[in-house]
C-alpha cells in the first residue's frame, strides 16, 4: 500500500522508467544501496561533504545522501551502474580516461568522481583547468592528490562525443 | 610529469606505464567494499559509546534495550568468552570496557537488532551509570608525578632513547646553542570509506568476517583470543579497501570482535557499519607530538650536538605507539650528521582518542621539527636553507644518530640539489625576501628533506610470502597476505611477477587477502610491501621457472640458457621457435609438474640496543627532498600553495603510474596536515565529528606537483626497489611551513598553519561553545 | 541515521499551508541543511515544498523576485540575477560545492539564519523583503528584521517562506564580494563582505551599500559605514577610516572575544579591499 511513508512515485533510473513505492524517511543514497542493491554509489559522510555518493539528478551532480527518496519523483537519476550496464564490457570514455590516467587508487571516491565529471562535460565540453578544479571541489579524494583525476577529466573531454553524453541529457530541465 | 635521474634499464614491465589491475572494477562501481557485503537474514550491530572521556562504570543496565522489539542481543564485557583486552605490544585496549572508560570512543555495550534503526534506538536505551574521573589531556603533564593516572602503573606508555657521543662536550664545543619547541596536531586518517564488517557464523563452530581490514593476521589473532577460538576457525577476508593509510588495524580488531560476538550469540550474520561520526569518534589517530630541540652548532653552521625531548600523545591504549615512537627516535635528528646526540621520546597515556599507525608512522612530526629547525639555524648563522642542509647532510658512508654506517648510495643531498635547481631555489628565496616588503600577497619558497628507514627495521622480524599459481592456459593467479588498500600493491606485485615470468600484467589475477588461503606475511605497513612482497614474488617465480624451463627447452629443442620468457611466449634465441605460455603450462601439468609456488622472503637482520639507542636500525634507507612555493595573503593569513616539487630516491621504480600517484597523494595529505587538518579535542571531548569541520584538501587546494624520481637501485630490493608510500607524505608540511616563513618572516612552530597562526603567529582558543553546536542542542 | 515520522509532498500552496497550520511539520526543500541536522534530532515530520513551483525567478518593475526553492546554481546562472543582482549571483556561486549548489536553496540558506549564510549579505545589499505565507495570509518582512539572532528567525512553524523580493541594483554600481574561508573552495565562511558603490565623475561616492556576514551575530547592513562614505571623495584615508570604523562597530556590538585579535585586523583589511574593489579604482589617491 502506498502511504505517507511509502509514497508511490514515478522516476527514471539509469534510463529505465520506474514506478515504485519508496521509503519516505530514507535518503536516495540509502534507497539505492539498500533497496535497489546499487552499491556502486558510496557512503562516505552522509552530510554532503565528501561527494562519494554523487549521482546525476536531471543531469546535475547531487549528493544522494542529501536527497530524500520521494524527491526523485519525476526526475531522471543516473548512477555509476548506468554508466556501464552490468555485465557490459564497453566502458564509457570518462571511465576509460580514469583508468588510462591512473586516476583510480582506492576507488572509493571514483564512482562519485566519474558522475561529477559526466555532469561537468554535459554542460561544458571543454572545461579549462580552473573549471575542472571548481567542479570537482565537492568530491574529496584522500589517495590521489587529484592530479591524475584532473588529467583524466581533460582526457575524457578530448575523447567524448555527443553520443556518449546523450543518454544523460534526458529530462534535463532548463535553468 | 615524472622525470628520471636513473641508470640504464632493460626491463619489459618494470618501470613502464601499467594499467592498475583493479581499475575496471572500480570505475564501474563493481568493486565490492566492506559495506557492500550483505547476507540473507543479517542483523545490524551498533556500539554504545562512553559518555565521558574518563570515568568509572558503576553499572550498566541493558534491560530496556533488550526488551525493545526487534533486538536480538545486547552484550557487555561479561559476555566475552576469552580475553577482554588486546594489543600487539601491551594488551590494554578494551573490546568492551570492564570497569573504566578511558576515551570517548570506548565501547561499553553492543546491540544486534533486525534493523539499523532498532539497533541504534536500543543503544540509546542502554543506561550506564558513571563516576567521573579527572581527565588527562596533555602528554607532558601526564608524566608529572601529580598527574591523575589512567593505569595504576602510571601514564608512561613507552620511553625510547638514543645516546651518541657526549652531549655536554658537544654543547661546550658549540658557538651557538639554541632551543626550539615544535608541536604537531592529532589528525584523522580520513580514508573515505568508513569501517564496515559482515560477520557470519560458519560451519565447524567458526566465523567468517569480510570487511575493511588492513592487517588481517593481526586482527585474526585478536578475534581468536577474544572469542577463545583456534586461529583456523576464524576466516578473515579483505574486501576492496577504500583507503586505510595505516588506519584499519586496531580499530578493526575491536569491531571484528564485536561483530563476531554478536553473530556467534545470535547464530546469524551481523553487519556493523560505522557512520563517519562513529568512525571519527572511535578510530585511532596520528600522534600529536610536543618536541623540544636543543641544538649546538659552530658559527659556520656545522651541527655539534642535539638534545631532543619528545612527548607523544598515545591516548589510553598502547596500540602501535611504542613502534611509532621508535621510528621517531631513530630519525629524530633528521638526515644530518650530528656527532653528539641525546634523544628521549616518551609516549604517554591520556584520555584523548588513542593513536597508532598512520602513513608516515612517527616521521611527519619529526620532519616538521627538524626541517623547520634547519631553516631557523640557517637564519642564525647567515646561511641559506640549502647551504646549511648541504653542510650537514648525510652522505655515502656517514654514520647516523644511532651509529649505523650507511653503506649504500646516500642521495638526500642529490635530491635537495635537484629540487632546488629545478625551482632556482637560492635566487628565489633571496628575491622573495626583497620583493615581498611592500606586497600584500607575499611569495615564499621552502625546502625540506628526509631519510627514512625501509620496512619494519628493528621493530620486529620481517618476512613475507607470495603465492603464485600458473594456470594451464598461461594466466596467473597471485596472492599474498599483504593487501592493496588503494596504494596499488596489487599492481606493483603483479608487475614483479609479470617481469619475472615473462607474462603481461593483464594475464595476472591478484586476489584479495584471505587468512585461510594464504600464510601470514606480516602487516601491510612501513612502506614494506613492494620491497618484501616484491622479493618474495621474485623468489616464488624463480622456483617456478626452475621447474618449467627444462620442459620448455625440451619442447623447443634448445638449451635452457637460450630461452626467453616474454609477452606470454617462450622463445629460443637459438632455434627461433616459439611456444605459447599456455601450451607450456599445460605440458608441465601433464607431466605432473607443480605450477604453484610459495615465494618467501626474510628481510636482512637489524640490530638495536635499547639502552643506548645504537644499532643498525633499518637494513636500508630512502631519501627525499621537497620544495613548496606559496602565496600568503597577509590580510587574512590565507595560504595558497602554488607549486610543489617532490624528489624521491626509491631505489627503482616498479610501477610508474602507481609511484607518481603515491607522491601526488602524499603531497596532498601533507598539505592538509600543514594547513587544515586537526582532530581537536577539549579535555578529552572531540570538537568535531565529520568532514564539515575536519577539513581535507580539496581539488582547488592542490598545486601543480612535479615528481622527480632518483634511482639508485638497492642491492637487496626487488630489481633494486625500496619504498615510497610514506616518504611521500612526510615532507610537505615542513616545506610549506618554511615557504610561509620565507614569505612573511614569521616562524610558526605549531601545526596546522591556520589563518590565525599564519597571521598572528599563534592560535586563538575558543572558550565558548560554537554557535552551530548551540543551535543543534536547541533544536534537539 | 535519520528518521522521519511523516513525509508530505503537497502539490499546492494551499494544501501546504493547511498542513503547516498543524504546527508539527518541518519544511524541507533542498535538504542540504535539514538532512545533516536530522542526524542529531529525533524523528521529524517533514513537509517537502519541492512541488509548489517555488523555484522561480521573475522580474518586476524595480524588483526581482526569487522563489524560496530556487537553488544556488539556478541563482548563480540566472541572467536576470546576473544583471540586476550581481552580488547575489556571486555569493550563491561561492556556496559549498557544486553538488550542494545544485540542491541547496536560497530559502534554506536564509531560514537557517546562520551568521555565515553566504547569500544573506548580498540579499541585504538589495534591500530584500521576505514574503511569508501562512493560513492567516501573506506578509512581508525586511530581511534585516527577519533574522532575529543566530539560528533564529521570526518564522513560526506555521509559516512558509514564499519568496525574496530584491530591489534591482544600480547598473552603474561597482560591486565587490569577498568570502574568507580556510580552503580554496567549499568553505564555511569565516567572514563575508559585500560592497556596492556608485561614484560620479569627480570620484564622489553617491551611493554606498555595505553588508557583512560573520562579523555581527547576524548578517548585517552597516549604515554607519554607508553614511560615512556617501558624499565623500574616494581616498585612501576615507577607505581606511571606514574600515577602522567597521572594526570599532564589531567590537562595540560583541565586545572583545576570543576571536577578536584575528577578526579585527582581518575585517579592516578585507573591508578596505572590498571598498577598493567596488570603487573600481586601481590606485586609490592618498
Amino acid at each position: 500500500m502506498s502511504s505517507d511513508l511509502t509514497p508511490k512515485i514515478k522516476f527514471r533510473l539509469n534510463g529505465i522508467d520506474m514506478e515504485k513505492e519508496v521509503p519516505a524517511g530514507w535518503t536516495l543514497l540509502r534507497y539505492l544501496r539498500e533497496e535497489l542493491g546499487l552499491t556502486g554509489t558510496k557512503c562516505g559522510c552522509e552530510i554532503g561533504e565528501c561527494g562519494a555518493c554523487t549521482v546525476l539528478m536531471n543531469g546535475k551532480p547531487v549528493n544522494s545522501c542529501l536527497v530524500m527518496a520521494p524527491q526523485i519523483e519525476n526526475a531522471s537519476i543516473w548512477t555509476i551502474e548506468g554508466v556501464t550496464p552490468p555485465g557490459g564490457t564497453a566502458l564509457h570514455p570518462v571511465q576509460k580516461a580514469f583508468i588510462e590516467c591512473d586516476a583510480v587508487h582506492c576507488g572509493f571516491c571514483t564512482p562519485g568522481m566519474v558522475m561529477t565529471t559526466i555532469g561537468l562535460l554535459l554542460q561544458n565540453k571543454k572545461p579549462d583547468n580552473s573549471q575542472i578544479k571548481q567542479a570537482l571541489a565537492g568530491n574529496l579524494c584522500r589517495c590521489t592528490g587529484y592530479i591524475q583525476i584532473f588529467e583524466a577529466v581533460r582526457l575524457a573531454a578530448a575523447m567524448i562525443s555527443e553520443n556518449d553524453m546523450r543518454p544523460f541529457r534526458e529530462n534535463i530541465s532548463e535553468n | 610529469m615524472a622525470d628520471y635521474q636513473s641508470d640504464d634499464k632493460c626491463f619489459n614491465v618494470v618501470g613502464s606505464r601499467v594499467i592498475r589491475v583493479d581499475a575496471v572494477d572500480k570505475v564501474t562501481g563493481r568493486a565490492k567494499y566492506g559495506a557492500d557485503y550483505n547476507a540473507l537474514g543479517q542483523l545490524y550491530g551498533v556500539s554504545k559509546y562512553a559518555d565521558y572521556p574518563h570515568a568509572k562504570i558503576k553499572s550498566i543496565n541493558i534491560a530496556k534495550a533488550k526488551s525493545l522489539d526487534g533486538v536480538r542481543a545486547v552484550l557487555t564485557h561479561e559476555n566475552i568468552p576469552g580475553e577482554k583486552s588486546f594489543g600487539a605490544i601491551t594488551a590494554n585496549q578494551m573490546v568492551m570496557c570492564t570497569d573504566t572508560v578511558r576515551f570517548m570512543g570506548d565501547v561499553v555495550a553492543i546491540v544486534a537488532a533486525e534493523s539499523q534503526e532498532i539497533a541504534e534506538k536500543a543503544a540509546d536505551l542502554i543506561e550506564v551509570d558513571y563516576d567521573e574521573l579527572p581527565v588527562v589531556s596533555d602528554p607532558e603533564q601526564a608524566l608529572a608525578d601529580e598527574s591523575p593516572r589512567l593505569y595504576e602503573t602510571g601514564n608512561l606508555c613507552f620511553h625510547h632513547k638514543v645516546r651518541k657521543g657526549d652531549i655536554e662536550k658537544g654543547f661546550a664545543h658549540s658557538d651557538i646553542v639554541v632551543e626550539r619547541d615544535y608541536s604537531t596536531q592529532r589528525i584523522e586518517h580520513s580514508y573515505l570509506e568508513p569501517e564496515a564488517v559482515l560477520a557470519e557464523p560458519g560451519e565447524n563452530g567458526g566465523i567468517t568476517i569480510v570487511g575493511t581490514l588492513q592487517n588481517l593476521y593481526n586482527i585474526r589473532r585478536v578475534v581468536a583470543r577474544v572469542l577463545n577460538l583456534p586461529l583456523n576457525r576464524i576466516r578473515l577476508i579483505q574486501a576492496t579497501l577504500g583507503g586505510s593509510f595505516g588506519g584499519k588495524d586496531e580499530v578493526m580488531s575491536s569491531i571484528c570482535c564485536r561483530a563476531a560476538l554478536l553473530a556467534m550469540t545470535c547464530g546469524r550474520p551481523v553487519k556493523m557499519t560505522n557512520s563517519r561520526e562513529q568512525s571519527m569518534r572511535e578510530s585511532y589517530k596520528r600522534h600529536p607530538y610536543k618536541m623540544k630541540y636543543k641544538v649546538g652548532l659552530s658559527k659556520d653552521g656545522i651541527l655539534q650536538a642535539m638534545e631532543i625531548k619528545v612527548y607523544a600523545d598515545a591516548g589510553p591504549y598502547s596500540a602501535m605507539s611504542p613502534f611509532v615512537t621508535w621510528r621517531s627516535v631513530v630519525q629524530a635528528t633528521g638526515p644530518y650528521i650530528v656527532p653528539n646526540v641525546k634523544t628521549d621520546i616518551y609516549a604517554a597515556y591520556t584520555n584523548n582518542c588513542y593513536t597508532s599507525a598512520m602513513r608516515g608512522f612517527g616521521s611527519p612530526q619529526i620532519c616538521f621539527a627538524t626541517e623547520s629547525l634547519m631553516d631557523e639555524l640557517a637564519e642564525l648563522v647567515g646561511l641559506d636553507p640549502l647551504e646549511i642542509r648541504l653542510k650537514n647532510i648525510l652522505t655515502d658512508g656517514s654514520t647516523t644518530a644511532t651509529g649505523q654506517t650507511l653503506n649504500h648510495k646516500v642521495s638526500v643531498g642529490e635530491a635537495l640539489n635537484i629540487v632546488s635547481k629545478k625551482a632556482d631555489f637560492k635566487a628565489r628565496w633571496q628575491e622573495n625576501r626583497r620583493q615581498n616588503i611592500n606586497q600584500v600577497i607575499k611569495k615564499g619558497i621552502g625546502l625540506s628533506c628526509s631519510y627514512r628507514g625501509v620496512s619494519l627495521g628493528a621493530e620486529g622480524t620481517d618476512a613475507a610470502g607470495v603465492g603464485i599459481s600458473i594456470q594451464t592456459d598461461g594466466s596467473v593467479v597471485v596472492y599474498t597476505g599483504l593487501v592493496d588498500m588503494g596504494q596499488g600493491a596489487a599492481t606493483t606485485i603483479s608487475i614483479v611477477v609479470a617481469e619475472e615470468l615473462g607474462v603481461t600484467v593483464d594475464r595476472i589475477r591478484f586476489l584479495n587477502a584471505d587468512t585461510t588461503a594464504i600464510p601470514d606475511s606480516g602487516p601491510t605497513v612501513a612502506s614494506r610491501t613492494s620491497f618484501m612482497a616484491g622479493n618474495a614474488a621474485k623468489n616464488g617465480c624463480a622456483e617456478l621457472l626452475k621447474r618449467i624451463k627444462p620442459v620448455a627447452a625440451e619442447i623447443l629443442s634448445c638449451p635452457e640458457s637460450s630461452l626467453e620468457f616474454k609477452d606470454n611466449k617462450i622463445s629460443s634465441r637459438v632455434t627461433n621457435k616459439n611456444l605459447d605460455y599456455g601450451e607450456l603450462a599445460a605440458a608441465c601439468f601433464r607431466k605432473g609438474i607443480s605450477l604453484f609456488s610459495h615465494g618467501w622472503y626474510k628481510g636482512p637482520t637489524t640490530t638495536w640496543d635499547e639502552h643506548t639507542g645504537q644499532g643498525d636500525a633499518y637494513f636500508t634507507f630512502v631519501y627525499a627532498a621537497n620544495l613548496a612555493e606559496v602565496e600568503v595573503d597577509t590580510v587574512t593569513g590565507q595560504v595558497k600553495v602554488t607549486r610543489f616539487i617532490s624528489s624521491h630516491d626509491l631505489g627503482r621504480t616498479l610501477n610508474l603510474n602507481g609511484a607518481k600517484g603515491q607522491v601526488y597523494g602524499g603531497v596532498a595529505m601533507g598539505l592538509g596536515y600543514a594547513l587544515f587538518e586537526e582532530y581537536g579535542q577539549d579535555d578529552g571531548r572531540p570538537l568535531l565529528e565529520n568532514f564539515d569541520e575536519y577539513l581535507l584538501a580539496t581539488s582547488c587546494d592542490v598545486p601543480e606537483i612535479d615528481v622527480i624520481f632518483i634511482e639508485n637501485p638497492d642491492l637487496l630490493g626487488p630489481h633494486g626497489a625500496k619504498s615510497l608510500g610514506e616518504p611521500a607524505c612526510e615532507l610537505a608540511a615542513p616545506a610549506i611551513a618554511n615557504a610561509i616563513t620565507n614569505a612573511t618572516g614569521l616562524r610558526v612552530r605549531e601545526l596546522p598553519l591556520t589563518l590565525e597562526r599564519v597571521l598572528l603567529g599563534k592560535a586563538l582558543s575558543r572558550k565558548e561553545t560554537r554557535g552551530s553546536l548551540k543551535a543543534r542542542s536547541r533544536k534537539q | 541515521m535519520i528518521s522521519v515520522e511523516s513525509y508530505k509532498r503537497p502539490e499546492t500552496i494551499a494544501e501546504a499551508l493547511k498542513l503547516l497550520k498543524t504546527g508539527k511539520f518541518g519544511i524541507i526543500a533542498g535538504g542540504t541543511d535539514v538532512i545533516p541536522q536530522m542526524r542529531h534530532t529525533p524523528a521529524r515530520s517533514l513537509l517537502d515544498i519541492g512541488k509548489l513551483g517555488l523555484d522561480f525567478v521573475r522580474e518586476n518593475d524595480n524588483t526581482v523576485e526569487i522563489g524560496a526553492a530556487a537553488t544556488h546554481s539556478q541563482i548563480q546562472n540566472n541572467p536576470l540575477i546576473q544583471r540586476f543582482l550581481p552580488l547575489l549571483s556571486t555569493a550563491c556561486g561561492l556556496v559549498g560545492s557544486w553538488q550542494i549548489r545544485n540542491r541547496g536553496t536560497i530559502g534554506g540558506n536564509i531560514v537557517n539564519a546562520s551568521p555565515c549564510a553566504d547569500s544573506a549579505p548580498a540579499l541585504l545589499i538589495y534591500d530584500t523583503k521576505v514574503v511569508l505565507l501562512s493560513s492567516q495570509g501573506r506578509r512581508s518582512v525586511n530581511l534585516s528584521e527577519f533574522i532575529k539572532k543566530p539560528y533564529l528567525t521570526v518564522l513560526t512553524a506555521k509559516d512558509l517562506v514564499h519568496s525574496f523580493v530584491c530591489q534591482k541594483g544600480d547598473d552603474s554600481a561597482g560591486n565587490s564580494f569577498i568570502k574568507l574561508g580556510r580552503r580554496q573552495a567549499v568553505n564555511i565562511s569565516r567572514m563575508t563582505i559585500a560592497v556596492s558603490l556608485v561614484r560620479d565623475d569627480s570620484n564622489k561616492i553617491t551611493m554606498a551599500k555595505i553588508a557583512v556576514g560573520s562579523v555581527f551575530p547576524t548578517p548585517t547592513r552597516i549604515s554607519e559605514l554607508e553614511n560615512k562614505l556617501i558624499g565623500q571623495i574616494v581616498s585612501k584615508e576615507l577607505f581606511d577610516e571606514t574600515a577602522d570604523l567597521a572594526a570599532d562597530l564589531m567590537i562595540k556590538a560583541s565586545g572583545v572575544r576570543w576571536s577578536t585579535p584575528y577578526k579585527k585586523p582581518v575585517l579592516i583589511g578585507l573591508m578596505r579591499r572590498a571598498l577598493v574593489g567596488a570603487s573600481g579604482i586601481k590606485e586609490i589617491p592618498a
